[in-house]
């Protein structure tokens, strides 16, 4: 579009400029970082308002007066230049400089509003695209980690296909089964970026995908993440969590492009649990073939012992081959793709594949009116075996394997399993006998139409719809122990979104000084889900896999629609462009509130202040511009359909009857909106001709009266009330800086910083309420949020000290009379239901630093995130050390086991009143089941309670590539040839013992964050990679 | 002018056309029925099952209390155990069975009524068993009452549970509603609607609590006699109020432990000893044990050793003993006890056991009678064993541990038992050989035996309204 209407620009200002009268100047303009032609180039005669533009082959032609004169040039992107014509001088062809981007870039705002970065008076980042690419990610979201501040980005698992979870500027939600995912517009049009998690909030047991891994990556023309409610205000109540606003690619004016890139990976698990190689199967030190531990009698000498991990893990790869074609005439553009994309995963029957098609145009129906249209189909899905919380996963039975079996002989001729305990499953057969299968069918399609009907008034219509039907099976074969007689499970999922959007802009230039423009606008939305699940048990024929051969069934459905309607206005203010004022208001009307509450109204407003033009330093050498944003905007926010009021349910049917029962949550018959309000600061500086710059921010985001599912005494008759309750705050600190370290003719060296530090913090709870306690996990591991408490908080168990400061033996470990460490100050009475405080699940800061060096055709850029804080809770760890087979983080485990130890700590002799302290001398032993159950919470692991500092420093991607000459491509057919090698998650470091710890045991979308270790791990991946244009 | 005029019509009409209420209008969830659409035929069968969930939830963790089970740590006296009641008692059993009871009476319909009040009676005794103080008159108000403060168990049995019972009895023999609609009870999975069954459960119910409350007021175990012989008599517990399961709503201890992967608690050392001849029936093995237990044999010979309370399943290398689908409780098709006519005879045995030794000793024997006959012991067995003498010792020389014992043996995973125990305070004359289990979290030192459920594990920081309870060893109040 923008493309367009530059053309049209060209066309018009040419046509203009054919008045020569004095000498006619010609020349072409030239980008001097890689030679191409700038179409639209903005040439000026100093000192007059003669000028003209360049064309689309960046040839310009401009008739200037005898005797030298200076031209100003200058272009989007690029330095502005005076350049000196000498009398006489016809020809002049230029080079321009490209500026350091964060200038005068243009950035997407709501609605595909392209907007100049410096009117701005709120923090967006862009994403260069080709960022995106040279990571080779196939879910574009991952492509992103570490490379916007203030974003967090989890993969959640290593698997095929595996959903990314995004969360921007914090959790603000203190609801357990809020998702705080940002809305995801893709060309003007909101798309579904739903993690449908199998089995629903909390599940656990499989992966799923995040629908926005749907999107062809090579599609993505542009990335730009609205952060703050100032910034998404305009997209409503949807993009109270923030936005992520993507432009895809679109055809040009000229002759027919093509495009093939393919990459092929090599993914392996590197990071990975110690395993101890001392002990085989066994308990108590002696051989018992009739248990699974590991924790036999000392490993003979000439003995097979397995790792674990080598058997399981093998290399996965990912096979991506993506095709796409553009061009278009004056009249019309289009732009169409397809791409496929075939991966297989490092455990066992894991697979992925997707393959998209997209075609879009866009048509000038007259001179003032453009119209365009887009159509993507989608085909995702893939087979991954069960994993999850429980024991029953791939990873949880590997991990408990004793180290002297061997894992791969798993299957008997006649097809039955191979167990050498009868109680333990082996992790391959089980990944090829309880796994589910999903396959996704998409549709999205755009219609927009867009009209200038003056010059000052242009008005845009466009509609959106984006449709899946996501169909899984879930298989449990009857040979399992999990499930003795099978079951299986169908389920489709039917999503269906249509969005209308309206807006009509004018805008009005008042003198030379003031420049305005006011937009007005309408939403639609509708939205509608469908779930219908069809399951059962007892299979009749044990080797059929199909849904018909089964005895018992259940069919569940479950409908779901809910429509918005939004108004909004806004406003924009300009004075020389130095200062800038925006003021939005928009007003939702939701169909899931109740009637008297549904319509509600919300404001924004934002300054932007270019103090360096007051200053006069623009042309500054050193400090040349600088900038103050200020925002404050509210959002508000609807409910889940359906929340309002009570219902009641039906059971399954028992013997021919169906009872009905009262559903446990119910919500308050006067549910409000509830609204997130931020105000932030920002300051932008550039430096040294732009060649330094710096975006700090500071911002403060408020959710109050937040629609909370309150817990409630079960003594109510209901487990949860929905009702407006709670305040949750978050500090956000952001920092990005962006060096172009060097800039010298072949060789250029960029460098980018990102860092962001966000503070959670819960202002109060629903009255009554002390906390809100999410997924608990086992006694001693919760998450819950209390007042003045952050999100994520841990709470848990510390081992008891002595806290009398007057003790000699102050701070010393109380051990108990039977010699173990004790717990809690239960020594004191203290119930082991009270708990302490004990860590938070999110990082006290992360970030990362790119840098990006390129020497003629050869590129080389490298990502490092880090991350500083955030403990973790590994569930893999228990079952490695209850089974004895893991090994400790120090090494030391193995070497104590079945030896007597006597913890250092003091014994009360006296009363608890008047405890007398005398060192502990008792000696215990460390076997297995005190490791467990005593020494893993208290001495032998290095961390408490199984929380572990999940700090780290990653090299996330690292990218080699090499661009052909033009020299040598011109012999060929081709008009570009690149060939890259990249890699992703090369490098760890990290106190974590365990598997990466990048993991999120419930899956993308959920609130539950901090736990680890049942899901296939991350990978390291490494890619090689080619691209042809023609 | 004319251009503004356009912008905004377009505008209005744009807001007009789309900003219809029939789009907003849509916020009643089409899968989930209204409270209106809901009939006494839909919420009685809810109700029984959630009964019988609460029985079984009692009894899941609280079976390891009476040592009826062992191996899982909650036999140790960890604080919890009991949540298993709790919640399907408050979030489902009580709204059910309110809900039930509240448009019964609306309606007129007595019978649904009377059902209502014998299980709600059934269900609250034996949270007030549980936990002594309980919230009653403050529960099931939703939004208006958030924050149920808890009536004392006194109240509870001296008020509530008597008016409920003396209701429930006098509702089931009231003339049946005229509607033909509801004249005829539907969807009774205990009885098939057949009230003289449900009076006789709630005669059974009403001796059940008669018994309890002697303990304060030993005159009511005169009362206890008279409900109990108006209650279930048939020889093989045929009447019994019991929930029988199906394969796809399978009984719950099948899916608990009966299924054979997940062992986390086997029989216990006492329950085995008891009937393996190796207990207090020196040399008396008997034939209910392969019911109970599964040693792994085919024939069910062989012997049983059990789980020592407190010890971790595991642990002991020679217990060999499970509860497995071959035993009578835990397969899929199981029926789970709630009152049987063990229970009743026993009651018979003890309550007259001052008054009229000869009736007490034939109710005691009645009891075992039945009691094996309800889990398939064939007559030849039934009269060996009861020929034994340590079994048939006489009226006169019956004793008070013979009866206990026997209901012991009889109530098999029913967490009534852990009542009977505490009643008699865990006294080693009326259950021999009783000991505590080897770890004792509320206190290693004085071992106190586990008196009463901590409160439920969500309570804290939900309600504001909790009374204090130091341990799970302080005595309730039935039971001082």
């Amino acid at each position: 579009m923008q493309k367009f209407l530059l053309l049209c620009a060209i066309l018009l200002l040419n046509w203009q400029g054919a008045y020569a009268q004095d000498r006619t100047l010609r020349g072409q303009i030239t980008s001097s970082d890689d030679g191409t032609t700038l179409p639209g180039v903005n040439i000026l005669i100093k000192g007059s308002t003669e000028g003209t533009i360049t064309d689309t082959d960046g040839r310009f032609s401009l008739s200037v007066p005898e005797g030298p004169v200076t031209l100003l040039i200058s272009y989007v992107g690029y330095l502005t230049e005076e350049v000196a014509v000498e009398a006489g001088q016809t020809s002049l062809n230029f080079s321009m400089m490209p500026s350091l981007q964060s200038l005068s870039e243009v950035v997407v705002t709501a609605f595909g509003v392209e907007q100049e970065r410096r009117a701005l008076g709120y923090a967006v980042q862009q994403i260069d695209p080709n960022l995106i690419k040279e990571t080779n990610q196939p879910n574009a979201l991952n492509a992103l980690r570490g490379r916007v501040a203030g974003v967090q980005i989890t993969n959640s698992s290593g698997a095929p296909g595996a959903g990314s979870n995004i969360i921007i500027r914090g959790i603000n939600s203190l609801n357990p089964g809020a998702d705080n995912q940002p809305l995801f517009v893709i060309d003007g049009i909101p798309i579904s970026n739903q993690t449908n998690i199998t089995g629903g909030r909390g599940g656990s047991n499989f992966t799923n995908t995040n629908r926005f891994a749907d999107i062809n990556p090579d599609d993505i023309a542009n990335i730009s993440i609205l952060k703050g409610p100032a910034a998404s205000a305009l997209y409503g109540l949807r993009a109270a969590n923030g936005a992520v606003i993507i432009t895809t690619k679109s055809g040009q004016t000229g002759k027919a492009r093509f495009n093939y890139s393919t990459s092929y990976s090599f993914d392996d698990v590197v990071k990975r649990p110690p395993m101890q190689k001392k002990y085989g199967q066994g308990l108590n030190g002696i051989y018992n073939p009739n248990v699974y531990h590991s924790d036999g009698p000392l490993i003979r000498e000439g003995q097979e012992v397995y790792d674990q991990w080598d058997q399981i893990f093998s290399t996965g790869h990912q096979f991506q081959n993506s095709f796409n074609a553009s061009g278009g005439s004056e009249q019309a553009t289009y732009y169409a793709s397809i791409s496929r994309l075939d991966q297989t995963g490092v455990i066992p029957n894991s697979d992925f594949a997707r393959t998209t098609l997209k075609l879009s145009a866009s048509m000038k129906a007259s001179d003032k009116v453009t119209l365009d249209g887009s159509a993507s189909y989608i085909n995702s899905g893939g087979t991954n075996p069960r994993m999850g919380v429980g024991g029953a996963g791939v990873i949880s039975y590997a991990s408990r394997y004793a180290n002297t079996i061997d894992m791969t002989d798993y299957i008997n001729e006649d097809g039955t399993p191979v167990r050498y305990v009868n109680n333990l499953e082996n992790p391959f057969y089980f990944a090829e006998n309880a796994y589910q299968t999903d396959n996704v069918e998409r549709f999205i399609g755009t219609l927009g139409v867009n009209a200038e009907l003056t010059d000052w008034l242009k008005i845009d219509y466009r509609a959106g719809i984006d449709q899946y039907t996501d169909s899984r099976e879930i298989l449990t074969d009857p040979s399992l122990l999990i499930s003795p007689t099978g079951s299986i499970s169908r389920q489709v999922i039917g999503y269906r979104e249509i969005n209308s959007n309206f807006i009509a802009t004018a805008s009005h230039q008042f003198d030379t000084d003031w420049e305005g423009s006011i937009s007005l606008g309408n939403q639609v939305t509708h939205i509608s889900n469908t779930s219908l699940t069809g399951s059962g048990n007892n299979f009749v024929i044990p080797s059929f896999r199909s849904i018909n051969n089964l005895s018992d069934y259940t069919v569940r459905a479950f409908p779901r629609e809910r429509n918005i309607f939004g108004f909004f206005a806004d406003v924009k203010l300009n004075w020389q462009q130095t200062v800038f004022l925006n003021v939005t208001g928009r007003n939702d009307i939701a169909s899931t509130l109740p009637e008297d509450n549904r319509s509600f109204f919300y404001p924004s407003v934002s300054l932007g202040y270019v103090f360096t033009e007051t200053l006069g330093l623009s042309a500054n050498n050193i400090f040349n511009y600088g900038k103050l944003r200020l925002s404050y905007a509210e959002v508000g926010k609807d409910a889940d359909p359906y929340q309002i009021g009570r219902y009641f349910e039906t059971l399954n049917p028992f013997r021919g009857v169906v009872g009905v029962t009262r559903s446990a949550t119910f919500g308050s018959l006067d549910l409000r909106p509830e609204r997130t309000r931020g105000t932030e600061v920002g300051l932008e500086l550039n430096f040294l001709q732009n060649r330094l710059s710096l975006d700090a921010n500071y911002a403060v985001q408020t959710s109050v009266d937040q629609i909370v599912p309150i817990p409630v005494s079960l003594a109510t008759g209901y487990n949860t009330f929905v009702a407006n309750a709670g305040e949750v705050r978050n500090n956000i600190m952001e920092l990005v800086v962006n060096a172009e370290i060097v800039r010298s003719g072949n060789f250029k060296w960029n460098a980018i910083l990102n860092w962001s530090r966000i503070r959670g913090e819960v202002i109060s709870l629903p009255e009554g309420v002390e906390e809100i306690v999410f997924q608990p996990e086992t006694p001693w591991v919760k998450q819950k949020i209390r007042e003045g408490g952050r999100p994520g908080d841990w709470y848990g168990w510390e081992l008891s000290t002595v806290d009398d400061p007057n003790s000699p033996f102050f701070g010393r470990y109380v051990i108990d009379a039977n010699g173990y460490p004790n717990v809690n100050d239960q020594w004191q009475g203290r119930a082991l239901a009270e708990d302490d405080l004990i860590g938070n699940a999110f990082p006290d800061w992360e970030g990362g630093i790119n840098n990006a060096l390129s020497y003629k055709g050869l590129e080389f850029s490298f990502l490092f995130t880090f991350r500083q804080g955030g403990d973790v809770f590994d569930i893999n760890r228990r079952m490695r050390y209850g089974t004895a087979a893991g090994e400790a983080p120090t090494g030391e485990e193995s070497n104590m086991r079945h030896k007597l130890v006597v913890f250092d700590g003091v014994q009360n002799t006296g009363t608890v009143e008047n405890p007398v302290w005398v060192e502990n001398e008792l000696p215990v032993e460390i076997g297995v089941d005190q490791l467990y159950r005593q020494a893993f919470r208290y001495r032998l692991a290095t961390e408490f309670n199984g929380f572990q500092d999940a700090s780290w420093i990653r090299l996330q991607n690292v990218s080699l590539a090499y661009t052909l000459p033009e020299s040598v491509v011109d012999r060929t057919f081709f008009t570009n040839i690149r060939a890259s090698v990249t890699a992703n998650n090369l490098w760890l470091t990290t106190p974590f013992v365990g598997f990466d710890p990048e993991q999120s045991a419930y899956g993308p979308g959920s609130n539950v964050f901090g736990y680890v270790g049942t899901n296939v791990p991350a990978t390291r991946s490494i890619y090689v990679g080619l691209n042809l244009s023609f | 002018m004319k251009t503004y005029k356009f912008i905004f019509t377009t505008f209005v009409s744009l807001f007009a056309l789309s900003a219809c209420d029939d789009m907003l209008d849509i916020n009643q969830d089409p899968a989930r029925i209204s409270p209106e659409q809901v009939t006494l035929q839909t919420l009685l069968p809810a109700a029984e099952r959630y009964t019988a969930t609460c029985f079984f939830g009692a009894a899941q963790y609280g079976g390891l209390y009476p040592q009826y089970t062992a191996g899982q740590q909650i036999d140790q006296y960890t604080p919890y155990g009991m949540d298993q009641l709790w919640r399907p008692f408050y979030l489902n059993a009580l709204p059910t069975l309110q809900e039930l009871i509240e448009r019964a009476d609306s309606q007129g319909a007595r019978n649904y009524a009377g059902i209502g009040r014998t299980l709600l009676a059934l269900n609250l005794m034996m949270v007030a068993d549980t936990w002594g103080d309980a919230p009653y008159t403050d529960a099931n108000q939703g939004s208006d009452l958030l924050y149920p403060c808890y009536d004392e168990m006194q109240f509870l049995y001296e008020d509530v549970l008597s008016d409920m019972l003396d209701q429930a009895i006098e509702d089931l023999q009231a003339p049946l509603p005229e509607l033909p609609s509801l004249s005829t009870v539907r969807g009774d999975y205990f009885y098939g609607g057949d009230l003289s069954q449900w009076l006789k459960a709630a005669y059974g119910a009403r001796a059940r609590y008669h018994l309890h409350l002697a303990e304060q007021n030993p005159a009511l175990l005169s009362n206890a006699v008279e409900d109990a012989r108006r209650s279930f008599d048939s020889p093989a517990g045929e009447e019994d109020l019991q929930m029988i399961y199906d394969e796809q709503v399978q009984n719950p201890w099948f899916s608990f432990i009966g299924n054979p992967v997940n062992k986390i608690m086997q029989p216990s050392s006492y329950i085995m000893n008891l009937m393996n001849g190796t207990g207090y029936y020196e040399e008396l093995p008997d034939p209910r044990i392969s019911a109970y237990a599964d040693n792994g044999s085919a024939d069910g010979s062989g012997d049983y050793i059990g789980t020592t309370p407190g010890t971790l399943v595991g642990e002991n290398p020679e217990v060999n003993v499970n509860i497995t689908t071959n035993t009578f409780f835990a397969d899929n098709t199981s029926p789970l006890l709630i009152l049987t006519t063990a229970e009743m005879k026993f009651i018979l045995a003890e309550a007259l056991f001052a008054s009229d030794r000869n009736a007490a000793y034939e109710a005691y024997l009645e009891g075992i009678e039945v009691s094996m006959r309800k889990v398939g012991v064939s007559e030849d067995e039934l009269s060996n064993y009861l020929s034994d003498p340590q079994i048939s010792m006489g009226a006169t020389n019956l004793a008070l541990r013979d009866i206990m014992v026997q209901k012991y043996i009889a109530l098999y995973l029913q967490i009534e038992t852990w009542t009977d125990l505490r009643r008699y305070q865990y006294d080693n004359n009326v259950y021999p050989d009783l000991t505590g289990p080897v770890t004792n979290q509320i206190d290693p030192v004085s071992r106190p035996w586990v008196q009463r459920a901590n409160i439920a594990d969500d309570e804290p920081g939900r309600n504001t309204c909790i009374p204090e309870v130091e341990n799970q060893a302080q005595v309730l109040w039935l039971f001082q």
